[in-house]
């Protein structure tokens, strides 16, 4: 990044290679639609690269990206409060052609799971994204919060816990 | 014993994140409760079910959309670098216009003053116009000056601030040469070579370039620098150029268009 901060833009490339499914699946998760997950990936990197000169190396790139990434999230949820999710239908044609049990169980605990997760708000949906999925640790995501650590770990707690209540409900 | 408590304390448990009393107090919960010991493996499901979770494939749009924005923003920074010092000064144009306005009033003020004693007008306009060379020349001294400032916005500044008003006196081409060697900021250096591309007909400032070429090492200031020298059309590039070809830590971009400098010179 470091690169890319001096102009060297082609170096953004490798961190694009790196980063860009985790972040997709990331808005994919909170959006619940690809097609603007993927529109928001894209902002995310266009944001990147316009403020570039701002990026400061004392922070590691992921936090940094992941504050971006919030931003743009946040953004797009004020604008579009209402959102229609295509998530389902490439679901399903997968569900019906594969035909193990297992396979099935599987995609029904997800789909249990997904579907617990719009009972969370909006924050507690983030930081379990962030710990869970994206494996990012307390203090980092404290750092892209600006929360304190303690509070992030009190926050994630009660999120689990509260997804686990809903998640029984439904299964 | 509070179920409640423990159910809170399940996830912990089982990520292995408790301090051994609570692991105690938990583990002897569960060895009398049936219905924590039923919570325990549905949570024991429920956290296997979220580290199961697979990541989804997009679209290859998105790929091919971020390619094409890379190549859009290499665009802009080439046209950015071309505008560089136009874009840079209208940021801070009315801050310098009153700075600009204080001197100017202050000098006809005096000038008022004099003019009173000399009544001929003949002397004044004579007055006015070598005042004037001093006003100028004060601006350049001031400007030079704000070059030694510790912030490189400012050094920024005050760089383009004499590539705009100038004239091509050796003092402030040596400063800019200095600047363009040793500052400690990459934009500054880059933005005093940009200054000094109009005054590239002194061999003084070709020189500058030659030198500069050999020794930064930033590939953003190289760019601009084997750009500027391809332009110059200076044979003496040619061997610096393939000294850049030959250094491994170069990076290929750099390479790429030393190569195609040579060919400009061949």
């Amino acid at each position: 990044m470091i690169l890319v901060r001096s102009g060297e833009l082609n170096a953004l490339s490798p961190l694009f290679d790196k980063y860009h499914l985790r972040l997709y699946n990331f808005f994919l998760r909170l959006t619940k639609n690809q097609s603007i997950s993927e529109d928001l990936v894209q902002s995310v990197f266009r944001r990147i690269l316009t403020y570039r000169k701002t990026y400061n190396e004392e922070h590691k790139f992921r936090s940094w990206m992941y504050q971006i990434a919030r931003n743009v999230h946040a953004n797009y949820y004020r604008d579009n409060k209402l959102v229609i999710s295509d998530f389902s239908e490439p679901e399903k044609i997968e569900y019906e052609t594969d035909s193990a049990i297992e396979e099935m169980e599987k995609e029904s605990r997800k789909r249990i799971l997904y579907e617990a997760m719009d009972g969370l708000q909006t924050d507690q949906k983030e930081i379990i994204e962030l710990s869970r999925f994206q494996g990012l640790k307390y203090r980092e995501i404290a750092e892209i919060t600006g929360l304190s650590e303690t509070a992030v770990k009190v926050k994630a707690h009660r999120a689990i816990n509260k997804l686990r209540e809903l998640y029984f409900k439904l299964a | 014993m509070n179920c409640k408590y423990i159910q809170d304390l399940l996830i912990e448990y089982l990520e292995n994140n408790l301090n051994q009393e609570q692991a105690n107090e938990v583990e002897n919960h569960l060895i009398s409760c049936e219905n924590c010991r039923n919570e325990y493996q549905l949570t024991k499901q429920f956290l296997h079910t979220i580290n199961d979770i697979e990541d989804e494939q997009p679209s290859a749009n998105l790929s091919m959309n971020f390619n094409q924005l890379l190549e859009e923003e290499k665009e802009n920074q080439r046209q950015e670098s071309i505008q560089f010092t136009d874009q840079k000064e209208n940021h801070y144009k009315f801050g310098e216009f009153l700075k600009y306005a204080a001197a100017i009033l202050i000098i006809f003020g005096l000038g008022f003053l004099l003019g009173k004693n000399l009544p001929s007008t003949n002397d004044q306009s004579m007055m006015i116009a070598s005042l004037q060379s001093d006003l100028h020349n004060m601006k350049q001294n001031l400007t030079m000056a704000t070059l030694k400032q510790p912030t490189s916005s400012q050094r920024l500044k005050a760089v383009n601030l004499l590539e705009e008003h100038s004239q091509a006196d050796d003092k402030v081409l040596s400063t800019l040469v200095q600047t363009l060697q040793s500052d400690a900021n990459v934009n500054v250096r880059m933005a005093a070579a940009n200054a000094l591309v109009k005054f590239s007909n002194d061999p003084l400032v070709k020189n500058a370039f030659l030198e500069a070429l050999k020794n930064q090492k930033e590939p953003s200031l190289q760019i601009t620098l084997i750009n500027i020298l391809v332009n110059l059309q200076d044979e003496r590039a040619k061997d610096l150029l393939q000294d850049i070809l030959n250094e491994e830590n170069n990076l290929p971009v750099v390479k790429e268009l030393a190569r195609e400098g040579i060919k400009v010179f061949i």
